[in-house]
Parts: C-alpha cells; structure tokens; sequence
C-alpha cells in the first residue's frame, strides 16, 4: 500500500514538472519520474520480503535481486540522461540567455 | 577448355566490379592526375570492351555464359548471365564510355572539380549499368536500377545548378523503380523465382497467373519512367543542366535504354499476352511521334537532342511490343545504332557549345568552316538518325519499318496503327536531323568560334564513322540479328541484313518518309504553334504541382505538431498514456495478497511527499536543487528499508552527483525560474493528478501482491555456485545479465558523447577553451557562491580534498573489486571515483581539471566500453558464448570472477561521464561574459551566435 503511494506522488510531481517552461524543470521532473520508476520496480519485486539478497546472507527472507539489478541501471542510466538534459540547458543559455526556450518567440 | 570456361564465368563478375573498384579509386587518383584521371576509367573500361568481345564468338553461337555466388542468406543472389541481349547492351556501355572519358578529358578545364568528380561518377555508373544488363536476378536488376537512378541524380548536378531538373528526374525514375520492385515480387510470387531465365522459361506460369495485368502495368511504369515514354518523358529533356559528357553517356546512349532494355528482357514472358503487346505499341509510337515533333521546334541543341532520344526510345518501345523474332532482333540491333549516332550528335552539340558558347540554333550557322571535323561527324551521326543510305540507321529504319508492315501476330489492326504512328515520327525525325545540320553547320556564320582540339572531336569523328562503316558491312550484323531473334522471340527472323533488298514496301516508305520530311521542314514555321499545343499541358508543370502540395500538405500536417513548448509535444502522448492506464484500472482485478507497510515505510513517504512538494513549489534554482536532492536521499532510505544496499549506496551517490551537476549548470542561467502562466499550471496540476492518481491505483491493483519472482528465487540459491560471488545483485549486473548492462554503458557513452558533442561541437559554435580564469574571481561576480570558476576558494577545503580524494580513489577501487561478494561493484565504485573528482573540482576549480591528464572524456569512456566489449569477444572462442564468463587464476592460487574485467569497463564508462560533466559543462563564464540576468529571458549575449529556432 505504502509504496504505491509513493510511486503515485512522485509521478505526480513529475508530470507537473515536466510540463513547466524550462529545461531544468523538465530535468528535474524527469529525476521524479526515473525515482517513480525505481521505486515501482522494487516494489513489482515484493516489499514483503526485506533481506539482503546475498547468497547465505537474507535465506527465506531474502528481498528479490532481479528487480534491484533492472533499478540499480535505471538509477544511473537516469543520471545520464539528466546531465544531457541539463548540458541542453547549459546551451540555451547561448540562444536566449535562459533555459527557458518559449521565451524565444 | 573447361577451366576457361569458368574464367570467363569470373571474368563476369570482373565487368561489373571493374568500374566501381575504378570509381573508388578516381578521387585518389585524380589529386595526382587532375583531370586526366578519365583516361584511367576509359582504359578500364577499354579493357572491359576487350574482355566481352572475347565472348562474342561464343555468344553468337547461342552460348550463354553464367556467374552465381550466393550472398544474402534468403536475399538476392549475385546471378549473373550474358547472352546476345546482355552482350549487345554491356559492348553500347563499355565502348560509348570510353569514347565518353576520352571526351570528357577536354571538355572539363584543369581546375573544374567536376574533371574528377564526374568521371568518378560515371564509372559507378557504368558499373551499376552493367549490372542492370547482367543480372539474371530480378531483386539484383532493381538494386543495380536504382544505382543508375542514384548516380543519375548526382551526374545531373543535384545539389548544385541542375537541383530542380535532378530532383524530378530522380523521382520520376524512383516512381519507376518502386514500380519495378513491385513488379518483380509479384512475378517472383507467381513463378517461385526471381531468376530471370527461369521466369522466362515459365512464361505460361506468369501469364495465366491472376497476377500477370498489374505486374505487366507496374513492368510499363518502370520501364516508361527510366526510359522517358509519355506522359513521363518530361524529365529528359529537363536533365539537360548535366554537362555534356554526362548526358551523352546516360540521357542518349545507356541508362535512358535500361526501360527497353527491360522490356526486351521480359518481352518472352509475355509473349502473346495481348494487354503487353498494345501497351507497348500504342506508348511507344506516341512517344515516337511526339518527340520528333516537338524536337523539331526546339531553339536549343540540346533540347533538340534530348527530344530526338525520346522520339527513338518510343521507336524501340513500339518495336519490342510487335514481339516478332525480327522486330525483337532489330530493336535491339537499333539500341546499338543510336548509341552511336546520338552519342555522337551529343558530343557534337557540346563541342559546339565549348567553341562559341552558344546552343542557340538562331545564333548558329556556318560551323563547317571552323570545325570541319565536327561538322563531319555531326553530318554523319544526323543522317544515321534520319535512316539516310548507306548508314547504319538506314539499316534499322528498313527492317524496323519490315517489321511493322509484318504486324502483329494475332492483331491486323495494331500493326497498322503502329506503322502509322512511326512513319509519322520518322517524317519528323528526317526534318529536325536535316535541320540540326543545316542550322549550325551550313548557311551564314552568326557566331565566331574557336578551333576544337582533335583529341576533342575524335570521340564524335570515331561514333560517327562507326554507322558509316556498318551500315555497308551490315551483313556482319545478321549472325547477331538471329540469335536475338532466337533467344528472344523464339525464331529465326528469317532476314539478311543489306543495304540492298530490291524494290521492297520499306524502301518506298523511306522514300516518302525522307519527302514528307523535306517539305516538313520548309513548312517548320508555319507548324511551330500546332506543335507548342502538342507539347502541351507541360508534364514539367503538372509534376511541379504535385510535387509542391506534396509538400505544403506535409509541412502543415507537421505544423500541428510544430511548437516551442515542450509541454506541446508531452501532453499527447501523456494523454494516451492515461487513457491506457484508466482503460486497465477498469479490467484489472488484484489477485494475491499485498503485504501491510510497517509504520517506519509510512514516516519516510511522508517525509518524501514533502520533499516532492518542496521540489514542486520551489521559485528559486538552488532551493529546488535541495529539495531534489533530499528527496533523492530519502529514496535512498527508502531502498535500504526494503532489503537493496546496493540499491541505497547508488542512489546517494548519483542523487550527490545530480545535485553538483545542476549547481555547476546554474552558473550559467538566471536564478530563478520562467514562472509559468496560471492556465499552464493549472492543466500540468490537473494532468499531474490524473497521471499520479491513476499509477498510485495502477500499482496498488497490481504490483507486489505475488512475493519473489520464480527467477530471483533462483539467483539466490544458484548465482554462488554458478558464477562464485555472493552478491546476487552484482553477479546479475555482470554475469547472468551482462548483455543488458553492455547496453546500458553503451547509454552511458553516448550520454557523454552528447554532452562533449553539445558544448564543443554544437553549430552554436564551441565554447572551449575553457574560460576559467582561476579561483579568486568569484567575488566580483556579484557574490555569487559558485559564479566565475568552478571552486570554492576556501583553505580548508582544499586542504581536505587533498586529504580525502585520494581516500575515496582507494575506496572506489575497494567497491570495484568487492562488487561481487559484497555491496559495491563497477556502478558504485566508479560514482564514488567520480565524486571525488567533483570534490577536486570543487576546491581546485576548472582549470585544474582541465589540465589534468587523468580526467579526459574521450579515453575514459572509450576505454571502458572496450573493455567490457574486448572482455564479451574473449570467452567467445572457448564457449562460443558472447559475454561468458569464468574464473581468473592468479598468482597465488588466489581466483577471482573473470567478470571482474567488465565491471572495470562500467567503472570507466561511470567515472567518464561524470568526467564529461565537469569538463564541458563545469566552465564558468569568460571574463566579459555578462552574468544571467535574474528570472526570465534575456537578449542573448553572444552577438554572433546563430540564430537558432528551437
């Protein structure tokens, strides 16, 4: 229940940022999406088991690793591509002094 | 005897390889050679022209040579087959494009691009020809086809002065290829094989196939595109801009004769086959009478001549659809004898345009005295074309006019149309040729012009004598004749090639052909309008149209699409996305049991909707900036919660990495944000909870309620023995699914070439040098904390970065190499490598990084993604595995997980990134770079920046 909450915030408050004018914003509405993102996949994964999943570490109780390998990629693909995301911003700067590209009508 | 055989067979493949290898070769050449470098393609090709003639004996015995090598799994194979036809076009090709370089070494200046430009792309060219002719596939004909269209476009010049006449010749002729490619899958699906000769051998198949009208339809579009039948002949006379050389070669001699050549090719499959035959004759002859009459009006040579082409193309057309032994045999016999008098008149027409630098026929006159040796050869090569005795084109026009008075089998009345339709053209044809000569070389001189070198008028003298001397050695011809007759209509043609039958109906045709023509032409002003409204409406104009409602229509379906706003183009697919997940809130049940969330789980997502809320509201850049980076935190608490140390070690160090990248972005951009208007916030805050209502219940109906996945299950208890390491997490990220994580750096690579690319490539210009000015100009950059260079001039900070970078250096590699067995691993470590360089650069600045020989973009991405791809190719010979894994002895008799290596090439690839960050995106402004004004869009400070639309 609780981690669905919290994938729906932060969607929530992704979406709202991407749709604001600006690249940063954008940027940082796509850091809550790719969090959402992460999250969700820990949680398709079971959130009733919370072990480390290490061999002879978590036994029974052992969290699922396959949904922590998928997220700990996405986590720094998502880095990636915020800092493009934020390299774009860094050069609108040279079009219209901002990164607010509907500014530039 | 049989291996020679099978040299010939190679020698084949040779004909067609030959002139590309040349092609490729050209432009080296020609930086030693200028433009002499045309003399090298024409004795390649010479030495083509040598190796075919060897074959004529035998092919002129019926033989048929053959070349097959298989290619393509499942595609095209490289089938090769030259018999009489094949024979007949690849000697016009290979000789009229020797004579074509020789000519083309005097008409270009010495420093004219084009002397080695062209050449080049008129041996590829002759190439993709000879494939055209030689392939006894099919799908091979229409690659080769397609080459000539490509290179066609080029050679007419279209990206530079002839951009308009290329473009509609290159979509009138891709029109006409896609047709063809149609046409051969259907044919192919009817017979089973895209073999030529076998779908000639089962003409029956074909024709009684439901599929036999439109493949013949699409096969007339094909053929009547590339080879300017009516209504697309308008797009030769366009491609006229080529310079000379090149329409001699592809506009009258070769790649206009590859749509009869198609025809003739297929003309025994549809023998009998009665939509073909009337198609065939009816285009053929109007294109005939169409283009020799309008050709008759012409002011400009070269239009004249291009006219004349479409006139003697719609000739052949008409001829192969009589489909008779004799009419098959003698039009292509005809392809051979206007190659050479229209290659000739090309040439002539482009001598006189280099002397006197007019193609005007009311400027010209008298030439004869001036060039002698042109006006020969001009004389010659136009009463070829006229059918004047004893040329060879009087030959062709005789048997072709036989032919026609024979008619069609099973069809009086086409027949009779046909012959009609080409005496009439004929009439024409004899009173634009006689005027072509007698307009520029006889009568008063109106233009001066110079002598002509003789190296430049050779090429014509030696086409123009060619039709002299066959025409009385005719005789020669008739073995050719029959075999043509033979392989393509399936009988003798039963006729001896002379110059003298006796008092036959085509000869009295020809007499009344060449008096109509006389008169016509004293009568030519007088017809002149009746001929402008033939020529009317213009196929140049109606194409035009189209062509630009094609385009207005795409340019305003894109313009609905078209906006500043990146919001524009996210909403839509937001949209769908809702409408997606509403459609599954409605059909999905939950199935399984979800597990009760511990009060602890409760605390952090409230701490977190705060976070958010902070990230969401925040005005000013670095206030956001903390928000973000506390949410990222919590997250990282969050994971930890649920079992992933991993998961929590990597979050915090990218979520630390985020927030310096922004900071180090801030410097250049106001700070604060563009305010949004009231609407915009209120649709993104309606949409926003939409979107995270209907996920929040998406992920609560379905995610979760089943425990551990079958897989992970098994990881856990097998991922030990298998690959010997204890971590799960990182054995999957390594070794069970290492291709997936290969993919994912391959991301990481190309995030850091963007970045690279962005900042030092971009048409805005590149910003480096690096503007760094050293670590003491912050203050008077307003006060601004991190304005000016990246560092914070602070003693004590430099002092612990130097204590603590080369810590976390160590510890990062103690994460890499751990990876496997405990928290840690190639991601993690190479985040921690890379926040001590952000430390570095925090207390040193720029510059210092910048100068630094470790922390370089290029070689440590590179590097990285080597490494892990060298790593993937090394198992590959012994487990015949991409990306398997093992275990590494090492001295010691300590062991370690081979995938160890990968995991070095993920740590480069992260370390390189963020390398890439600071180095292109961590300069600060130049000294007299204004600082960004506050809040909202300012005049752009680089005045000679671009303008660019975004």
């Amino acid at each position: 229940m609780s981690s669905a909450v919290m994938v729906g915030l932060l969607a929530a408050g992704g979406t709202y940022l991407v749709l604001q004018r600006g690249i940063v914003r954008t940027a940082l509405g796509f850091v809550l999406l790719g969090h959402a993102a992460t999250t969700l996949l820990i949680a398709a994964g079971g959130v009733g088991t919370r072990g480390v999943p290490f061999a002879g570490g978590g036994g029974a109780d052992a969290a699922d690793p396959l949904p922590q390998a998928f997220a700990l990629t996405a986590i720094v693909i998502s880095f990636g591509i915020t800092a493009f995301l934020l390299a774009l911003a860094f050069r609108s700067r040279d079009v219209n002094g901002s990164d607010d590209l509907e500014g530039d009508r | 005897m049989h291996d020679d055989r099978e040299a010939a067979d190679v020698l084949l493949a040779l004909v067609v390889a030959a002139p590309m290898v040349a092609a490729a070769l050209t432009p080296v050449l020609g930086r030693r050679l200028g433009r002499n470098v045309a003399a090298f393609n024409g004795l390649v090709l010479l030495a083509l022209v040598v190796v075919l003639l060897r074959e004529l004996p035998g092919v002129l015995d019926g033989e048929v040579v053959t070349f097959s090598q298989a290619w393509v799994p499942s595609g095209p194979s490289l089938d090769l087959r030259l018999d009489a036809l094949a024979l007949v076009f690849a000697l016009v090709v290979t000789l009229i494009g020797v004579l074509v370089m020789a000519y083309a070494l005097r008409y270009f200046a010495h420093d004219d691009p084009d002397a080695v430009r062209i050449p080049a792309l008129l041996a590829l060219f002759a190439g993709a020809m000879l494939g055209v002719v030689l392939a006894d596939d099919i799908f091979l004909l229409f690659v080769a086809w397609e080459l000539t269209s490509i290179t066609s476009f080029f050679l007419i010049g279209g990206t530079g002065k002839g951009a308009k006449g290329a473009t509609r010749a290159l979509l009138v002729t891709g029109i006409g290829g896609l047709a063809l490619l149609a046409a051969a899958i259907l044919i192919e699906s009817a017979v089973g094989s895209p073999t030529l000769s076998v779908i000639t051998a089962q003409a029956a198949t074909v024709q009684g196939s439901s599929l036999a009208v439109p493949a013949v339809i699409l096969l007339l579009l094909a053929a009547g595109t590339k080879s300017a039948q009516v209504p697309f002949h308008f797009w030769l006379p366009g491609a006229m801009v080529a310079p000379t050389p090149v329409s001699t070669y592809l506009h009258a001699a070769t790649m206009v004769k590859a749509g009869v050549y198609l025809v003739l090719r297929m003309a025994p499959t549809f023998d009998g086959f009665m939509v073909w035959h009337v198609s065939l004759v009816l285009i053929g002859g109007a294109t005939a009478v169409l283009g020799a009459w309008v050709a008759l009006v012409q002011r400009d040579l070269k239009r004249l001549m291009a006219y004349s082409t479409v006139s003697q193309l719609g000739l052949m057309t008409a001829l192969v659809g009589l489909g008779t032994p004799l009419a098959l045999g003698i039009a292509t016999i005809h392809v051979l004898a206007h190659a050479l008098f229209k290659a000739a008149l090309f040439m002539t027409v482009g001598i006189v345009d280099h002397e006197t630098g007019t193609r005007d026929l009311d400027r010209l006159g008298g030439l004869r005295h001036a060039l002698p040796l042109t006006a020969a050869a001009g004389t010659l090569a136009a009463m070829s074309m006229a059918g004047l005795p004893p040329l060879l084109g009087f030959i062709t026009k005789e048997e072709a006019l036989a032919a026609l008075v024979k008619g069609v089998p099973g069809s009086a009345w086409l027949g009779s149309v046909g012959l009609v339709l080409i005496v009439l053209a004929s009439v024409g044809t004899v009173a634009y040729s006689l005027r072509y000569v007698s307009g520029t070389f006889f009568g008063p001189v109106r233009t001066e012009a110079h002598h002509a070198p003789v190296g430049f008028e050779l090429p014509a003298l030696l086409l123009a004598a060619a039709g002299l001397v066959l025409g009385p050695l005719s005789s020669r011809l008739t073995p050719l004749l029959e075999v043509l007759g033979i392989q393509l209509g399936g009988a003798s043609p039963g006729v001896k090639l002379a110059l003298w039958h006796g008092l036959t109906v085509p000869l009295g045709l020809s007499v009344l052909v060449v008096s109509l023509g006389l008169l016509t032409l004293r009568a030519r002003p007088r017809i002149e309008a009746l001929v402008d409204g033939l020529a009317r409406p213009s196929g140049e104009r109606v194409f035009d149209r189209a062509y630009d409602s094609v385009l207005r229509t795409g340019a305003s379906v894109g313009r609905t699409a078209s906006s500043h706003a990146l919001a524009t183009y996210l909403l839509p697919p937001m949209a769908v996305a809702l409408l997606l997940i509403g459609r599954s809130l409605l059909t999905v049940t939950p199935a399984g049991v979800l597990p009760v969330s511990p009060p602890l789980d409760w605390v952090l997502i409230a701490l977190i909707a705060g976070a958010i809320a902070g990230v969401v509201q925040a005005r000013s850049r670095i206030a956001a900036v903390a928000a973000l980076g506390l949410t990222g935190f919590l997250i990282a608490g969050w994971f930890a919660l649920h079992g992933a140390p991993d998961l929590a070690l990597t979050q915090l160090l990218v979520e630390t990495l985020t927030v310096a990248v922004v900071i180090v972005v801030f410097r250049r951009l106001p700070d604060t944000f563009a305010r949004s208007g009231r609407i915009r916030r209120r649709i993104a805050a309606a949409t926003a909870a939409l979107v995270g209502t209907g996920v929040g219940a998406l992920t609560w109906l379905t995610v979760g309620r089943n425990g551990r996945s079958e897989v992970g299950s098994r990881f856990l208890v097998e991922a030990e023995p298998i690959v010997g390491g204890d971590n799960v997490v990182n054995t999957i990220l390594v070794d069970f699914r290492a291709l997936d994580t290969l993919g994912e750096i391959s991301v990481l690579l190309i995030a850091a070439l963007g970045i690279y690319a962005l900042v030092r490539h971009s048409e805005l210009g590149p910003l480096g040098p690096p503007r760094t000015l050293g670590a003491t100009s912050d203050a008077a950059r307003g006060g601004e904390q991190y304005l000016g260079t990246g560092a914070i001039d602070s003693v004590i900070l430099r002092l612990m970065t130097s204590a603590i970078a080369p810590v976390m250096i160590v510890t990062s590699l103690w994460l890499l190499l751990r990876g496997h067995d405990a928290v840690g691993g190639g991601f993690i470590g190479g985040l921690t490598a890379g926040s001590a360089a952000v430390l570095l650069y925090l207390s040193q600045g720029h510059q210092r990084l910048w100068q630094s020989r470790w922390f370089r973009t290029m070689p440590t991405v590179g590097s990285g993604l080597i490494i892990a791809a060298v790593y993937g190719l090394a198992g590959l010979p012994a487990s015949g595995n991409f990306l398997a894994g093992g275990k590494l002895t090492l001295p010691g008799d300590l062991t370690v997980a081979s995938s160890l290596i990968f995991d070095v090439g993920v740590f480069l690839v992260v370390i390189g990134l963020v390398v890439a960050v600071l180095r292109h995106l961590g300069q600060g402004l130049a000294e007299d770079e204004p600082v960004a004004a506050r809040g909202g869009p300012r005049e752009p400070s680089n005045a000679d920046a671009p303008e660019v639309v975004a």
